[in-house]
């Protein structure tokens, strides 16, 4: 490895969300790149393998035996964990990591990474998110603005092509959508209900990264229009939902100035004391265990939240003992996550002409009403709601006869309006809430991920009020049957871990400039979920790429005039 | 194709595991297994794992709860044991056990018989008063009932026939509609 003569432009570490975003651009920038992926290949449709499988032709119809059930206590509390989607997840046995405090961590090692698995909700945060953990005074202040990023939406769900609403509310910004879903009829009650009895509260429906027009755009990525399957987590053979392995990678593989390399386990970002710079990573080769090392002029960070902080934890040197970058202490803190932990069930018995056909890959969205110009509730940041309403199945109760012929007839009946409300609600980060590096190491020789992450009473109270207002927003509806219930589930299950290598203008308490640059190693760029100074109230996917998009396009100016 | 090959590897792991005469049930229906479908080959093949004593029962409730549906899908008891026996927790087979043990034991007592032995008519009214609460023939005998049921409907309407022929499957629906109006005849989507 010659420093005078690098390997690659580039070496982007992660091939999931926003390291197919990464490799896209630079790709597109003409810098020869190298995405280094520690799991194995899973190229587009060919490795969809379950993508058109049927019930009945699975071992118990698809469902997960007990012993395959407690041999993954943790993965397998994931709600697309399944018969059909295991291959994409890693197991609880085959990644070992230590927990102070109980955080269930998914985790999907392979090319795309949880780009395959993802809900797909994609929402612009809003001015509120940026200004609100400084307003306040529960966090730092954003380095950026929605104005700084509002651009870089743009550029992002044009490619990714993204379906919803210009709903023209401040709290979710309007954007370049598709066409939207539409609403039910229970679901359109409802969201009239809420207008009516609640001024400042509007349901919208969701924003989601499906294809419900493919554009010029997405059919040269080789995409299709979305066919309301909502298989989707098998992976889609149509790419009609975004993915790093429909989209971005191979988008990226057709300029010819991109390099994946899978099996490679980044283990640290090597640095020279002398440039103050990375000068590339050292990688263990996950099946032979052989360590290589690749030089690049700039580092992107991309292995998703806990594991970007493994990695600079563990990229040690005399000059950073501690991490790289990490003088002031702070790497692997303010770990934040969202407050999943509200659901309301409930029965509507409106409608009963109306049903509805084929399967929607979102549902119905109300935006943050609380503390959003100030401070007004009994916690602090905000949280959203999402609701759908279906026809109830077969496992119903009914009326009747208990068995016979008739009995099951009936079940085949689509029954009463089902109503499923749940909350994501914003955690304030803490200080307290962390992934550091254990003195145990697993089996290729890199420190055991430990981590530190748990609930706050700020969560406690935030979760009252939207079980509360849930409940009472469902009634006010109509609705009948109500049950408002706490889901007890840890940390970590919410799948939006972020922060550890948060963003801030101020190097004595972030890591990272505005542009994800580390303050103390300028051509070293972290832009997936670690980054994040707060957590926001929407979901943070998308924001991620548009980051990641903006990062790019500013490191590629600095690499141009030679500044990195 | 691919569960089929994984049935067979399957098989013949556990054919190290049982005794000759299941031994021999097993491979003669894996001989014949491959003119059947898939779902009844599984059945067979789950045989050696199941509670052999309560599978006739699992069959007669099968029959009673599907009614004209259940020859389409027969048998079923092996499958419902054996899904029984992998997919459920200890506390959750143990209940059914202890259900149906209390199940069959009242029939001993009221009928000189077990459940599988009775007649149809009798059948008919043990599980009646199973799954009314205010008549419950042993304890908790309408939990018991209910959850049995639950099982074997999620077997019924996960075969081909109870998903495609019974409601309605649709791997592929091409677009999403909210506002269809619902008929007498309308179906509950599955997939």
């Amino acid at each position: 490895m010659d420093p005078l003569t690098p390997d690659f432009d580039v070496i982007v570490i992660g091939s999931g969300i926003s390291g197919g975003w990464a490799a896209k651009e630079f790709c597109d920038k003409g810098f020869k790149t190298l995405v280094l992926e520690r799991g194995k290949d899973v190229k587009h449709v060919e490795d969809y393998t379950t993508a058109n499988t049927a019930p009945w032709e699975m071992e118990y119809h698809g469902r997960i035996t007990q012993k395959e059930r407690e041999e993954n206590p943790i993965v397998s509390k994931c709600y697309a964990y399944g018969r059909t989607t295991e291959h994409f997840f890693v197991k609880d046995n085959e990644h070992p990591y230590q927990q102070d405090r109980p955080f269930d961590w998914i985790r999907a090692y392979q090319v795309g990474g949880k780009s395959l698995l993802w809900a797909r909700q994609v929402q612009r945060w809003s001015h509120f998110e940026f200004e609100r953990p400084q307003r306040d005074g529960y966090g730092i202040a954003w380095p950026i603005t929605y104005d700084d990023l509002a651009p870089w939406y743009t550029h992002v769900e044009q490619f990714i092509g993204v379906s919803g609403n210009n709903d023209g509310l401040e709290e979710v910004p309007d954007g370049a959508f598709l066409p939207p879903w539409e609403m039910n009829a229970i679901e359109k009650h409802i969201q009239k209900e809420i207008k009516r009895q609640y001024p400042n509260r509007t349901a919208v429906i969701g924003r989601c990264a499906h294809l419900t027009a493919a554009k010029e755009i997405h059919r040269e990525q080789g995409r299709n229009q979305c066919m309301a399957r909502t298989r989707c987590e098998r992976g889609c053979p149509l790419g009609a939902y975004f993915s790093s392995n429909a989209s971005t990678l191979p988008w990226a593989k057709k300029t010819g100035n991109l390099q994946l390399k899978t099996h490679q386990i980044v283990s640290k970002i090597l640095y020279d004391p002398k440039t103050e710079k990375a000068t590339g990573v050292e990688v263990i080769d996950a099946y032979t265990k052989a360590v290589k090392r690749y030089s690049a002029r700039v580092v992107f960070v991309n292995a998703a939240t806990i594991n970007s902080n493994s990695i600079l934890l563990n990229s040690t040197s005399e000059r950073f003992p501690n991490g790289l970058g990490n003088d002031n202490g702070l790497l692997g803190r303010y770990l934040s996550f969202h407050n999943y932990r509200g659901q309301v069930t409930a029965i509507h018995r409106g409608a009963p002409e109306a049903y509805y056909y084929g399967r929607r890959p979102t549902s119905v969205m109300i935006p943050s009403f609380r503390n959003k110009t100030r401070q007004d509730a009994a916690f602090q940041g905000g949280y959203m709601m999402f609701y759908s309403a279906t026809r109830q199945g077969w496992t119903r109760q009914q009326e009747g006869a208990a068995f016979g012929t008739d009995y099951i007839n009936k079940s085949a009946q689509p029954g009463p309006w089902s109503i499923y409300m749940m909350m994501q609600g914003e955690t304030v980060p803490q200080k307290n809430n962390r992934v550091y590096l254990s003195n145990q190491k697993d089996r290729y020789g890199i420190p055991k991920v430990t981590l530190d992450v748990g609930y706050t009473q700020n969560d406690e109270l935030m979760l009252a009020d939207f079980l509360e207002q849930g409940a009472a927003m469902l009634k006010k509806a109509g609705c009948e049957q109500i049950n408002a219930y706490e889901t007890h589930q840890a940390p970590g299950l919410d799948i939006h871990e972020m922060g550890g290598v948060r963003m801030g203008n101020d190097p004595s308490t972030s890591l990272l400039n505005q542009y994800n640059q580390m303050h103390l190693c300028k051509n070293v760029y972290v832009t997936d979920g670690a980054c994040m100074p707060s957590t926001g109230v929407q979901n943070p996917s998308l924001t991620f790429m548009a980051i990641t998009a903006r990062a790019v396009d500013y490191a590629a100016a600095q690499l141009k005039n030679r500044s990195i | 194709m691919y569960f089929v090959f994984s049935s067979f590897k399957w098989q013949n792991a556990r054919l190290k595991n049982m005794n000759r005469r299941t031994s021999l049930e097993v491979l003669l229906t894996s001989s014949l297994g491959v003119a059947l479908l898939p779902q009844q080959l599984w059945s067979n093949n789950a045989l050696a794992a199941v509670n052999e004593d309560a599978v006739p029962f699992y069959e007669a409730f099968s029959q009673h709860l599907l009614g004209d549906h259940y020859s389409a899908v027969a048998p079923l008891g092996v499958s419902i044991g054996c899904f029984i026996q992998n997919c459920l927790t200890e506390k959750g087979i143990k209940d059914l056990n202890t259900g149906l043990s209390q199940l069959q034991a009242h029939c001993l007592t009221r009928h000189k018989n077990r459940f599988e032995q009775l007649s149809h008519q009798q059948q008919q009214e043990v599980l009646i008063a199973s799954f009314d609460p205010s008549a419950a023939p042993f304890p908790k005998a309408a939990l018991f009932a209910q959850q049995l049921r639950g099982i074997a409907l999620f077997h019924f309407f996960n075969t081909e026939y109870g998903a495609t022929k019974v409601l309605r499957y649709l791997p592929v629906p091409g677009r999403y509609d909210g506002a269809v109006p619902l008929t007498s005849t309308a179906r509950t989507w599955t997939h």
